[in-house]
């Protein structure tokens, strides 16, 4: 029997009384979406939340404008006109970015699968998340493919598929063989759109600047900056390919975890040549009804894939939508999109063993301690506010729930992913504000992951599986 | 003394190459007509038998060098491409055959390209306008689209077409990759406008 739909579990959600000022706020910025979306979406059921694409960017920027969209509801008339008049002219710097197109109007993947959160209309307007790249003919493939790798695509590859097989979130991948005989799948960016993008950015943040009147605009100001930075290195294939390699040196054939190898004679920043791998999506996995113990497995290699790359090399992989994801045949997972993927500095590092050591312990004042450094509180703010202290806890205990639970945690449980999106819904409402920019990936993360896994209906021993991860790390 | 055809042939096919060489060297600005005579061993005013000006050398040289890429894109073409692809790879190709000539590029544009009718300016370079349009009327036909049936088709080409080797002459992106763009989105809109006109 199909468990409850998000839709169906949004929807047991209490809802709350909007304020008068809210709702006006909610109909002017509804106007101004409407205008740049051009097409209706359909509402969304659970299928739609997990296909959208998967640049962090686009999380950031629901981020972004959701914060925005606060300041409408807590200032006067005046402010509010104010704050709108520099909100359109973001919104028409966004508007010339078409490529962003989707994203803009999605106003990102969490807001728009929690249609309490907004009017019905703004959460029907929101569409699939994705990057427009525009398409690439062959003709413009080949010129490019003859700048970048110094040959004819003909010439260069034994065999060369002119038409894409999957679209890419900058540009799309063409399935070819070496001259040596491996199949590979070959990545090609849109022509200038990495460059574009980053001017595009740097206007953006320009047209925003007027919003730095806001006491929050330094923490706001941070996560912009982190929207660009992840940009920048989605849109550098060579970075992607450095991760790959160093994602593959961490598996063997035995661990069931499969990462393309990367062919650098035929690759550049702009053109990434991978293996392929032969594999099916995973709704096809999951439409083929796999039994318990293949679920359980698939979902163990997903969490051990990701614990690995963060504690063994300070990489976060935080974009686990299925588009990204393999099964390769008997439980085999396979990764193959790493240009999202995150290094923690040394300060983040720190953070992060400090969430390990607060949240491992009995010790609440080093959870409280934990949670003031995320918020960058100063005492008097913890004082001040102790709603948002109270969630920034809660949220740390939910995203350990899994890894604290001795034996199998059950990811298949409605009421975990229930409680995940109370929080989001949650986080709306008191407007957490000022926050790490990493913690914005790590809660996606912890998210996307509860989300893919609970479509699984995966049963899995996180805790053990971090355990051993740590211990093999040092 | 008469001078043969083939001795003519042979002089202005050496007023090309040196000026080609000079011109990548020295400099478009720097390099004369002088220099380029004194250089291949013939008067000045010879020269000028050949070219009214080192302009005009620019000129002949893009003529040979699109002359070329005609040759290549015939052979490369497919058939049954969409409209916007063959257009495309048209200009595309002249663009990899003019690049050794980039850095010159812009009196080509200013003597030859931007003149507002076609019978305006020397012999080659209404040559090279007209060799331009017909290339293009014939791929157009070749999709049954007349190209004189609508008055603005052919400024409408021409306009986009001077400005996408415009903006390649002065492209600093990396390999001109942005020039690839501008191209690709420039014959969107040029094949947009006809499908718009049915």
């Amino acid at each position: 029997m199909m468990g409850p739909t998000i839709a169906d579990l949004v929807a047991a959600l209490p809802a709350d009384e909007p304020t008068r000022q809210a709702s006006m706020a909610d109909e002017r910025l509804k106007e101004i979406f409407e205008r740049l979306s051009h097409r209706p979406v359909p509402v969304g059921s659970i299928e739609r939340l997990f296909a959208v694409g998967g640049l962090q960017a686009k999380l950031a920027l629901a981020y972004l404008a959701y914060f925005v969209r606060s300041w409408f509801s807590s200032t006067d008339q005046r402010q509010q006109q104010l704050m709108e008049t520099h909100l359109r002219s973001a919104l028409r710097t966004l508007e010339t970015m078409g490529y962003l197109r989707g994203a803009v109007m999605k106003v990102g993947q969490v807001l728009a699968t929690f249609p309490e959160m907004l009017p019905d209309e703004f959460a029907e307007i929101l569409g699939t998340l994705h990057f427009e790249a525009p398409p690439m003919h062959y003709s413009l493939l080949r010129e490019y493919i003859e700048n970048e790798l110094g040959r004819d695509p003909a010439e260069a590859f034994a065999a060369f598929e002119p038409e894409p097989f999957a679209a890419a979130s900058l540009g799309q991948v063409h399935r070819a063989q070496l001259p040596s005989g491996e199949v590979v799948a070959v990545k090609v960016q849109y022509p200038g759109i990495a460059r574009t993008i980053r001017a595009d950015m740097q206007n953006l943040r320009r047209s925003l600047f007027p919003l730095r009147l806001s006491k929050d605009w330094n923490s706001l100001n941070d996560q912009f900056g982190e929207v660009q930075e992840v940009l920048a290195t989605e849109a550098d294939y060579e970075h992607e390919a450095q991760s790959l390699r160093e994602g593959r040196a961490l598996f063997h054939e035995d661990d069931g975890i499969v990462i393309p190898r990367v062919y650098e004679q035929f690759s550049t920043r702009r053109i990434l040549t991978m293996e392929y791998l032969e594999g099916e999506s995973f709704a096809a996995f999951l439409a083929g009804n796999p039994p318990q113990e293949l679920r359980n497995l698939f979902g163990e290699r997903i969490i051990r894939a990701s614990t690995q790359l963060y504690c063994e090399r300070r990489l976060l992989y935080s974009d686990f939508n299925p588009g990204n994801i393999l099964h390769c045949g008997e439980g085999r997972l396979g990764l193959i999109d790493f240009g999202g993927l995150r290094r923690l500095n040394d300060e983040e590092w720190e953070l992060m063993r400090q969430a390990h050591e607060a949240m491992s312990g009995p010790d609440r004042s080093k959870v409280l301690a934990y949670c003031q450094r995320n918020l960058m509180f100063t005492d008097e703010e913890m004082s001040a506010n102790p709603r948002i202290v109270e969630l920034v806890e809660e949220w740390s205990e939910y995203n350990w729930k899994p890894l604290r639970t001795s034996g199998e945690f059950d990811y298949g449980d409605p009421e975990y992913l229930r409680h995940g999106m109370d929080l989001w819904k949650r986080a709306a409402q008191i407007r957490v504000l000022r926050q790490q920019p990493v913690n914005v990936f790590m809660h996606r993360r912890a998210f996307e992951i509860a989300s893919l896994l609970y479509r699984l209906r995966a049963r899995v021993d996180s805790g053990r599986i971090y355990e051993e991860a740590i211990q093999s790390s040092g | 003394m008469r001078i043969t055809a083939d001795a003519k042939r042979v002089t202005r096919a050496r007023i090309l190459a040196t000026a080609s060489e000079r011109f990548r060297i020295e400099g478009f600005e720097s390099t004369t007509i002088r220099d380029i005579a004194r250089e291949i061993n013939i008067a000045t005013g010879t020269l000028f038998n050949y070219f009214d000006s080192k302009e005009d050398v620019a000129v002949a040289l893009a003529e040979e060098a699109i002359a070329k890429a005609r040759r290549n894109f015939l052979r490369r073409r497919r058939q049954d491409a969409p409209l916007r692809e063959t257009l495309f790879l048209q200009i595309s190709t002249q663009i990899r055959y003019l690049k050794p000539m980039r850095s010159f590029f812009r009196p080509v544009i200013d003597r030859a390209l931007s003149a507002p009718t076609l019978d305006v300016g020397s012999q080659v370079s209404q040559r090279l306008r007209t060799t331009e349009l017909e290339t293009v009327g014939d791929i157009l036909r070749d999709r049954g689209i007349d190209a004189d049936r609508w008055s603005m088709t052919v400024p409408i080409y021409w306009g986009l077409y001077v400005g996408v080797l415009t903006f390649w002459a002065g492209d600093g992106s990396p390999k001109q990759e942005d020039t690839l763009a501008m191209l690709d989105q420039s014959m969107n809109m040029f094949v947009a406008w006809l499908e718009s006109k049915g």
